[in-house]
């Protein structure tokens, strides 16, 4: 009975030591998860990045001309009107009083 | 309880080293990987590695000092001239006081000999291959034509719109797949031709999408871009009303030897993947008080070029004189590259 009580005296009085190691434990874990992850995080962006990369590489030479060749259709498929000379006189005036209210 | 005491000191001490391994961890990856980035983000040759840096974390350069753009300007020069093996000069010049930029180009002159594109690519430093870059595109077109024979064919409606055959066959028709035409002479016969590169506009859209406004507008009228500040996020590139941007969708290819060393920040020095470019109507030589390329090598004289606010200039006796037509008048741009007729 005598051993008992003392083992029951241990335990409560190691009993605050044992909370403050589980809050570490618990911390320390938190942080080797939080690190792991952000490792497999980086790793699967550095995956992803190099898979996108060679998988959705485009030919430069046909993304240029995909982007060149559909304005040949749009530019031409218009009227074009001859300006009057009113339209020119004043064109040249807007362009003279735009310059001089940009640079004073 | 010996035993306990024990445990909870070895414990401790345990606890005690994680934290501080861990912390030496952190700190080792933190070193180790800022060192990876560093190696990303510097390239393998000299002259690259040492520059990069630096160009990368510099600013817009419209809002650079004096002594910002200068110390910009020397890098790059150290850079290209390590790079192409020949003294490169970046030119920082500033645009002319008094001065408003503006072509003219004679439709009825051009030839379609596409020589105009040639040129400018060779002065502009555009890549040679995959992807062939051109800052001009020449287009051949169906011509109008006139019979007298289809007079009386066609009748008019009831509202006195004509249907049906007419004399006239309009002019505009673009001939199927005529971007990269290879004709033995020209000119064709039933084809006139239609250069289209950027028209510097007055108000340009291009300029007010731009998110991190790399693309601005210079007191002479030119439409200009920061290539170390682009993003290319294309936003410039669906604005464009004139398709008259180009991306670098992959690293430019410029032979060693083909490269012009005369460049300048915002117009014809090496671009690099990811960023857009266009006409810049050569400022690195017309700021200079030279033409551009395209209206020097024109071998007709269908190119004309010259300051607007000058009234003895070409481009304002030409829109005094000549029939004059812009493109894309109805989104008010303000174009100021003119296309006229004799």
């Amino acid at each position: 009975m005598g051993e008992e009580s003392k083992k029951e005296l241990t335990l409560s009085v190691s009993a605050p030591s044992g909370t403050s190691k589980e809050d570490h434990a618990s911390r320390r874990t938190f942080i080797k998860n939080l690190a792991i992850a952000g490792a497999v995080i980086g790793t699967n962006a550095l995956v992803a990045k190099k898979v996108a990369s060679v998988v959705l590489e485009k030919d430069p030479q046909r993304a240029y001309l995909e982007d060149v060749l559909p304005g040949d259709r749009v530019m031409m498929a218009r009227e074009y009107v001859v300006m009057t000379d009113e339209e020119k006189k004043r064109l040249v005036k807007t362009l003279i009083e735009n310059y001089k209210k940009r640079l004073g | 309880m010996k035993r306990e005491d024990k445990k909870t000191t070895i414990e401790k001490n345990i606890e005690g080293s994680t934290r501080r391994d861990f912390l030496k961890k952190t700190g080792s990856l933190s070193v180790a990987g800022l060192a990876g980035v560093a190696t990303l983000m510097t390239g393998t040759k000299d002259a690259q590695a040492r520059v990069t840096w630096a160009e990368w974390f510099q600013t817009n350069y419209r809002l650079m000092t004096e002594e910002e753009k200068r110390e910009a300007i020397e890098r790059l020069e150290k850079r290209y001239s390590e790079e192409y093996g020949k003294k490169v000069t970046v030119d920082g010049r500033p645009a002319q006081k008094n001065v408003l930029f503006g072509y003219a180009l004679n439709i009825q002159k051009c030839i379609g000999c596409r020589r105009c594109v040639k040129a400018c690519v060779k002065e502009n430093n555009q890549s040679r291959h995959d992807p062939e870059i051109e800052w001009i595109r020449v287009i051949r077109m169906e011509k109008g034509k006139f019979s007298a024979e289809d007079m009386d064919k066609g009748y008019p409606s009831d509202y006195g719109i004509q249907v049906g055959g007419n004399a006239y066959k309009n002019a505009g028709v673009v001939l199927e797949g005529q971007h990269y035409y290879q004709p033995e002479r020209v000119p064709e016969k039933d084809a006139f031709y239609f250069p289209i590169q950027c028209m510097q506009c007055e108000k340009p859209p291009c300029v007010k999408v731009c998110p991190v406004r790399t693309t601005y507008r210079e007191p002479d009228g030119i439409v200009v871009i920061d290539y170390n500040w682009c993003i290319g996020c294309r936003m410039c590139m669906g604005a464009c009303p004139y398709w008259a941007r180009r991306f670098n969708w992959g690293e430019p290819n410029l032979p060693k030897e083909e490269m012009n060393p005369d460049t300048h920040y915002l117009g014809n020095r090496p671009r690099m993947k990811g960023v857009v470019e266009k006409c810049t109507f050569c400022l690195q030589r017309t700021r200079k008080g030279r033409y551009t390329a395209c209206v020097e090598v024109c071998p007709v004289g269908a190119r004309k070029f010259g300051n607007l606010l000058d009234p003895e200039s070409e481009v304002r006796r030409i829109l005094e004189r000549k029939r004059v037509f812009r493109l894309r008048v109805d989104l008010n741009t303000f174009p100021k590259f003119f296309y006229f007729i004799d």
